[in-house]
Order: C-alpha cells, then structure tokens, then sequence
C-alpha cells in the first residue's frame, strides 16, 4: 500500500514508468469493474485507458491524500464506466438520465478511502454482500453498478421510492458495518 | 459509526438515505443535494460516515473477481495516458494539516484521522465547487440585471428626451401666453375642416401657439399650412401643422420679424406647404 502512494508520487513527477507498475498492479480490478459495468470488452477498455489517463493528469492532486490508491481507482472506475453507461441510455432516450456531474466521484476529487481496505475487509464486505436479503442486493448492485438513482431504482424495480430509499441505505449500513472498525 | 443494526449514531438520522446515495455517487441534483453538501461542510460525524461509506464503496469493486487483461492494452494505455500535460493544481492547505500522519501506535486512531482529513479535503473540494458554481450563477444573475437596467435606461433616456422636449414645448407656450403683447385668435373649421376647433396665441416678440382639436385626416398628399396674415402685405407661413390620430394638432414656433398680424389662417396645401396660400382657407379667426 505504501508502494502504491510512492508510486503515485513518482507518476506526478511524470514518471511514465510508475505509471507502467500502477498498471501492474492494479489493471486486473480496473479491468474487472468496468467490464462489470460496461460489459463489452471494447468498452471496458476504453474505461481502463480513461482511468490511467486520469491517474496521469490528478496524481499531483493525489499524492497528499493519506487514502487507498485502491480505492482511487474504483472510484475512477465507477465514474468514467457509469458515465458511459449514461450516455449510451441517454441516447436512444434523451433526458432520462441524470449527467455525469451527478457522480462527485467523477470531479477527480480525491477519494477519502484510507488504507485501512486490507483484504480482509474487501472479504468480509463482499461476504456481506453475498448475504444481503435479495431486494437489498438487487439495489446495491443496480446503484453500483448501474449508477441508478433513487428515482430510478424505484421505477426499475417497481418499488416505492421510500422503500427504496431505506432499503439502500440500511443495506449499505450493513456492509459498511462489516468493514473492521 | 454505526452499530450492527445498521443506525447510525454519530451521523445525523435525517441525512442518512441521501448520504447513502452520496457515497454510491447516484444522489441526484437538486435540493436534497444541496441541503446534504451544505450540512457535510459543518457536520464531522456525518463526514465521518461518508468516508466509511466510500470505504465501504470501494471494497465492493475491489471484490469483484479479476479478469485476464486484453493483449496490449498496457501500451496502449500508457502511451495514450502519458501524451496528455498533467495537472499542476496542489490541493488546498487547509485541508491538508491535520492528516493522520503515520502513528507508531497505528490503528484505527490514525486511521479515523486520516477519515476525517479526507472527508474534509473532499469537502474543501466540493465546497470549491460549490463557490466557482455560485459565483458563476451570480455573475450570470448581475449580466442579466445589467441587461435590463440597460433596456430599463435606453427606455428612460427616450422618456427623458420625451419629456424635456414636451417640456421646452411647455414652456414655450408658457411663454408665448404670458407675453405683455400676446393676442388670440379662435378659430372653427369650415369646408373640409369643418368641426375643428382652434385656438392661436400670438406674441410679436415671443412667438405664436396654435392648438387645435377634430382636425380631420388629409390624403397624404395634402397638408394644413399655418398663416399669419399681416395688415398689409402677403400672408406669412408659420409652417404645416402635423395632426395626431386623435386629430388633434399643436404647433408653436419662436417666430420673428413678423409685420404687425391681425389675423391668422389654416388652408389645406400640397403635402409639401405652398409658398403663398391657396385655396381653401379652411380656418381663419382675427387676433385681438
């Protein structure tokens, strides 16, 4: 993890190298959550390039962040992949989907995760998730991976917005409580 | 933090399901949004939740079981990643002091510091935001405000100009009526003028007033003309009256160097006036 920050450092001193190595390191989960959410291979690629790019330009912006480099990426991630998930839907229906600035991950604005997300927390949250009542799951998975509001989660799901509202978050609470404290 | 049955303790209940969204990035605009950034800029507990929340958000991606990487990709991306400048913004001091600094005694102490320190630059940063975005909306709001005051002026300018024209009328006629020599002459039409009305104040030394009302419309190409009429010689033109879509018509001129006047005349000329009247007089009355 301290390798991970040094090595952020190293890429806002326009370390292209470091940035070859953040790649190794980290492109596997990358790669994964943005074939998660985007689907097609084509896509999940251009999300992986659009990360590491902006990996490039806001390492500076990063490297005072006493935060998981990990978890950096997955913000990114989700963003730039969720982006893309938008615009493809807001095209053939215009105006339904909400825009981009919509996610403040999408800011570049540094991500708190600390370094605290040691692999046995990833285990446990991923435990948790797999044990959630299955509306609960359902709405984690829709708003994660999906980037779906409120109001969309409860037209997809066809379930009360209030609902959906409380089941979300007590859902989250659940996962967030399986986090070592 | 929160307990096992999922309430929140530290962090404010109310906010609770949109810092949920918040955290997931899928709150939507709008008020809730607002009302939730604004409280996270004075609340340390619910900032607190926030960054576990983003905790938690970043575990559940880093989960997921990885995937082999597609031939290639690592140069394409760094060769498209290291083409373009990178930034050189620093983040803001203030949110900086107070990071956890590694402690010998480590844990979660130093780790809920660094929450606190992370959530508080995120909150710097969105506050940034926030202010770029209300100043822009403000800056919008005084170009709008000024482009009114703009019309707004243009259209007092006119009304002014209106205004101090009528007011020279004004006193014109103010002028020419209370003059010790001033003479009037009422007139009603005959002819083609027949129902209007007339009256003409004249002043050697002043000039001359001539107000009318029922004055009909003309053709275009006629016009009344304005007389003094001397007691000797040739009438003189005082000039052609315009009529308003009320027919009624005032006309006041400085007029100098005018023989002595018993009478004045309206006759209906050419459009362009007549240097001599022709017929028909269509208005005559004797000063007195």
């Amino acid at each position: 993890m301290e390798a991970d920050r040094l090595l952020v450092q190293a890429v806002a001193g326009g370390s292209s190298d470091a940035l070859g190595r953040l790649y190794d390191r980290h492109a596997a989960t990358v790669y994964a959550l943005a074939r998660r959410i985007v689907q097609a291979v084509e896509d999940a690629e251009e999300v992986v390039q659009d990360v590491f790019s902006q990996v490039w330009r806001d390492a500076r912006r990063y490297e005072q962040q006493r935060a998981s480099v990990a978890g950096w990426l997955v913000m990114l991630t989700r963003a730039r992949a969720i982006d893309r998930l938008r615009s493809r839907r807001a095209r053939p229906d215009v105006g339904t989907g909400p825009d981009s600035t919509m996610l403040p991950l999408a800011s570049g604005a540094p991500s708190p995760e600390d370094l605290t997300l040691a692999s046995a927390d990833v285990a446990a949250v991923r435990h948790a998730l797999a044990s959630l009542p299955e509306p609960q799951r359902e709405l984690v998975e829709l708003a994660y991976y999906q980037g779906f509001t409120h109001t969309e989660l409860a037209a997809h799901t066809g379930t009360p917005l209030g609902t959906v509202k409380t089941r979300l978050r007590s859902a989250m609470a659940v996962l967030r409580g399986a986090l070592a404290p | 933090m929160t307990r096992p049955d999922g309430q929140l303790t530290g962090a404010h209940e109310e906010y609770a399901e949109a810092l949920t969204a918040y955290a997931l990035g899928v709150l939507e605009q709008g008020d809730e949004h607002r009302a939730l950034e604004s409280h996270l800029e004075t609340c340390a507990a619910c900032r607190e939740e926030l960054a576990a929340l983003r905790g938690t958000t970043a575990a559940i991606g880093l989960g997921l079981e990885r995937a082999p990487l597609p031939e290639g990709l690592r140069e394409r991306v760094l060769r498209r990643a290291t083409e373009q400048p990178q930034g050189r913004f620093e983040r803001p001091k203030t949110a900086a002091r107070g990071a956890g600094r590694p402690d010998a005694r480590g844990g979660s102490r130093w780790a809920s510091l660094a929450w606190l320190a992370a959530a508080a630059a995120i909150t710097v940063a969105i506050g940034s935001v926030l202010y770029a975005r209300s100043l822009q909306q403000e800056l919008d709001a005084a170009r709008q405000i000024a482009a009114q005051a703009a019309t707004r002026a243009e259209t007092l300018r006119a009304e002014v100009i209106d205004l101090r024209l009528r007011a020279s009328e004004l006193g014109r006629v103010l002028n020419v009526i209370g003059a010790p020599d001033v003479r009037l002459a009422s007139m009603t039409g005959d002819g083609a003028a027949a129902g209007a009305l007339a009256h003409a104040y004249w002043s050697r030394s002043r000039g001359l007033v001539f107000q009318a009302v029922g004055m009909p419309r003309l053709d275009p190409t006629r016009a009344y003309q304005l007389w003094l009429v001397p007691s000797g010689g040739a009438p003189v033109s005082v000039g052609l009256l315009q009529v308003s879509a009320d027919g009624s018509s005032s006309h006041s001129t400085p007029l100098a160097d005018v023989p002595a006047a018993t009478a004045v005349a309206v006759t209906i000329e050419p459009a362009g006036g007549s240097q001599t009247p022709t017929m028909p007089i269509v208005m005559v009355g004797n000063l007195s």
